[in-house]
């Protein structure tokens, strides 16, 4: 309890509010213009947050993140195109309402459901975590190894289009990680007698690399028009959601609640899978199914709940295990790290009071989102017209003066652009960005913790399997595979029947 | 009377820069090469681990009685993707043996090469960073990528030109970053 009160002393700093509205801001932004993503905005942003302390760093953070999950269905109301893919869901039913002029209900309702997908997260998250946490301090080097190999399997298998190449990109990623010092006996590992590589490479660069400006070149070969913007002369009579339609839409919105929460929890899992198992489940559960698909409110605010109480969820094993659910969560990993911020089981032994102040800081984050995307979303409908083109160089430019402030180095820039061309080439050999992403993300710790697992051992494998914990891993670890390999498969033999003879 | 002459010069001038984009765009649009990923990317990474594998008793140095040492972890993963390579290899090679299609893609040269300007527009702006000043160097590099991609509004020009020079003030006055 004595936490709860100093996390809530310690959240209450005007600054902690202010970075978290310009999150929003920008959140809400980059989620709305189609092309742009969240994951990108988020790195562009991240060299802010190294002067920043670790709880407005995080609420930072955590307002760009919740707000690009309702940023997505603005663009997908009004022009059919969703901003983030998990709002294509949101689109089935978002755009048809806006097309019978009822755009400012759709919006509304897409709001509202998110901040309550987002608030229900983010109670989940602050009564589970500590939970989760408690047990987390039982496990040893062996076991916290295992944890970080389940995220990376995890992550491996469900990101690329075989296993192996999953695997094979979480390899690369934790290779790269290894290269600068060593962090156990100081060793220098793959410098080539560059003094640039003595502290390896910097996450962030990697980042902007890997995500934003790689994303540049990809976007070389698309156009993107976009379409007319419908949001005025509407009757505002008409566009007001009635107590009646609440009650429609409560029970759908409480059900994909838990369902985003369920599926977030899931390393790997994502707010698009959630979305759409959502609005699956809406639809059958619904009395009126027949307008799903026709700008049925029930379909909005399904889809809605269920992308932003993924938000939270993700949160709980980030925070208590230090494995990421997803791509943004892995970025914000890195932002704790930078901050001395250790993740793993320890984390809310050392540091419980600030881990309470960002828990509670997610709720104060979806009721500012409330507020911003009521008396904005006007302007967020003008900001989605700017043309593409005009953005990328102002992207270009962000990510160059973010690359260079990390260590006022020229060599870094260099480096962001060798990972914009590595990324470039992996995607068109069908190889995963994401677990490169997290293979950087976890490499130090997974690292250590398995060398010092060895060390104890001397250098016997058994340990890896000499408590019930770890035993209980391994089976989760191969639960999954089975899972996924089986998925896998499924998914090939499907492709054979499509594949005309 | 100087406004009129000028102004057909502009729209002449980009007429014919439109002209030739088309121009060449046309020749490359409907030109495709052919890549495996599967079997590239398999030799790849076979490669590369065949590579941190012969490096690494130079690149780490240990001591000789330590078993689990600074070495054992990038070997390991070394060995990871030595094994998926061979693993992805073996399976392609089956499907060569059955005589069923390896999966391909068809990469269009029009894109590839659109991605190579960009990518040369990059490393142009990295190069003259150092040389120019980072806020002459990005609004030379907006102005040249709205002129790539051909927008025609001034108030786009202007507005990148302040942006960049936005943000050049934002890193150096607000995160007090010594920019070059």
């Amino acid at each position: 309890m004595n936490l709860f009160i100093e996390g809530f002393q310690q959240l209450f700093q005007i600054s902690n509010f202010i970075a978290m509205n310009i999150g929003l801001l920008l959140g809400m932004i980059f989620g709305a213009i189609p092309g742009l993503t969240v994951i990108l905005c988020i790195v562009l942003f991240l060299p802010f947050t190294y002067s920043m302390g670790a709880i407005e760093s995080f609420m930072f953070l955590l307002g760009m993140y919740c707000a690009g999950s309702y940023g997505g269905s603005i663009s997908a109301i009004l022009i059919k195109t969703p901003g983030t893919p998990h709002a294509t869901a949101t689109m089935l039913d978002g755009y048809p309402l806006s097309q019978r002029g009822q755009t400012h209900k759709a919006l509304n309702m897409a709001l509202m459901a998110s901040t309550f997908g987002g608030i229900f997260s983010a109670v989940v998250l602050l009564f589970l975590a500590p939970q989760v946490s408690h047990f987390a301090q039982k496990m040893g080097t062996p076991e916290y190894f295992l944890v970080c190999a389940f995220g990376l399997t995890i992550i491996a298998g469900v990101s690329g289009k075989t296993l192996t190449n999953g695997i094979i990109a979480g390899a690369l990623g934790l290779f790269i990680a290894t290269i600068g010092l060593d962090p156990m006996t100081s060793n220098t590992r793959f410098i080539f007698n560059n003094i640039n590589l003595y502290s390896g490479f910097d996450l962030v660069i990697c980042l902007i690399g890997l995500f934003a400006l790689s994303e540049v070149l990809n976007r070389s070969k698309r156009s993107e028009k976009i379409g007319k913007v419908s949001l005025h002369k509407e009757d505002p009579q008409a566009n007001r959601i009635t107590p009646g339609e609440y009650r429609k839409v409560a029970r759908p919105a409480f059900i994909s609640s838990l369902i985003g929460v369920i599926i977030g929890i899931i390393p790997g899992t994502g707010a698009s899978m959630a979305s759409f198992v959502s609005y699956d489940r809406a639809k059958r559960m619904s009395k009126t199914p027949e307008e799903f698909g026709k700008g049925s409110l029930e379909g909005i605010a399904a889809t809605e709940t269920a992308n932003n109480a993924v938000t939270g969820a993700t949160l709980i094993p980030l925070l208590t295990l230090g494995i990421p659910g997803d791509a943004c969560v892995a970025i914000m990993l890195g932002a704790l790290m930078i901050n001395g911020l250790t993740p793993g089981p320890k984390l809310f032994v050392d540091h419980g009071v600030t881990m309470y102040a960002i828990m509670l800081g997610l709720i104060f984050v979806n009721l500012f989102m409330l507020l911003q995307g009521k008396f904005m979303t006007r302007i967020f409908a003008k900001i989605i017209k700017i043309p593409i083109a005009v953005l990328t160089p102002v992207i270009v430019i962000f990510c160059f003066a973010g690359a260079y402030s990390v260590k006022t180095s020229m060599f870094d820039i260099h480096v962001a652009l060798v990972f914009a061309v590595l990324a470039y080439l992996l995607n068109k050999l069908q190889f995963p960005v994401i677990p490169v992403l997290l293979g950087l993300v976890l490499g130090p710790i997974t690292e250590e913790n398995f060398r010092r697992a060895l060390i104890l051992s001397d250098g016997s494998w058994s340990i890896f399997a000499s408590s019930p914990i770890s035993l209980g891993l391994l089976a989760i670890i191969f639960l999954s595979l089975f899972v996924i390999v089986r998925g896998k498969i499924q998914e090939n033999k499907k492709d054979k029947q499509h594949v005309p003879t | 009377m100087k406004n009129t002459c000028e102004k057909p010069t502009l729209t002449a001038l980009s007429f014919k820069y439109d002209a030739f984009i088309d121009q060449c765009a046309g020749i490359l649009e409907n030109r495709t090469l052919k890549l495996y990923p599967g079997p590239t990317g398999s030799v790849l990474f076979a490669t590369l681990g065949i590579l941190i594998l012969v490096l690494i008793p130079s690149q780490i140095k240990v001591r000789a009685d330590q078993t689990i040492n600074a070495r054992t972890f990038p070997a390991i993963l070394a060995w990871i993707m030595l094994v998926c390579s061979a693993f992805n290899m073996i399976n392609d090679g089956i499907r060569v043996i059955r005589r069923q299609k390896l999966p391909f893609i068809e990469m269009n040269l029009l894109n590839e090469v659109k991605a190579m300007i960009i990518l040369l527009f990059l490393v142009i702006y990295a190069l003259l960073m150092p040389l120019a000043g980072f806020s002459i160097a990005s609004v030379v590099f907006a102005l040249l990528m709205l002129l790539y991609f051909r927008v025609k509004e001034w108030k786009y020009y202007l507005l990148v030109t302040v942006l960049a020079l936005g943000i050049g003030f934002l890193f150096k006055n607000v995160l007090n970053v010594r920019l070059p």
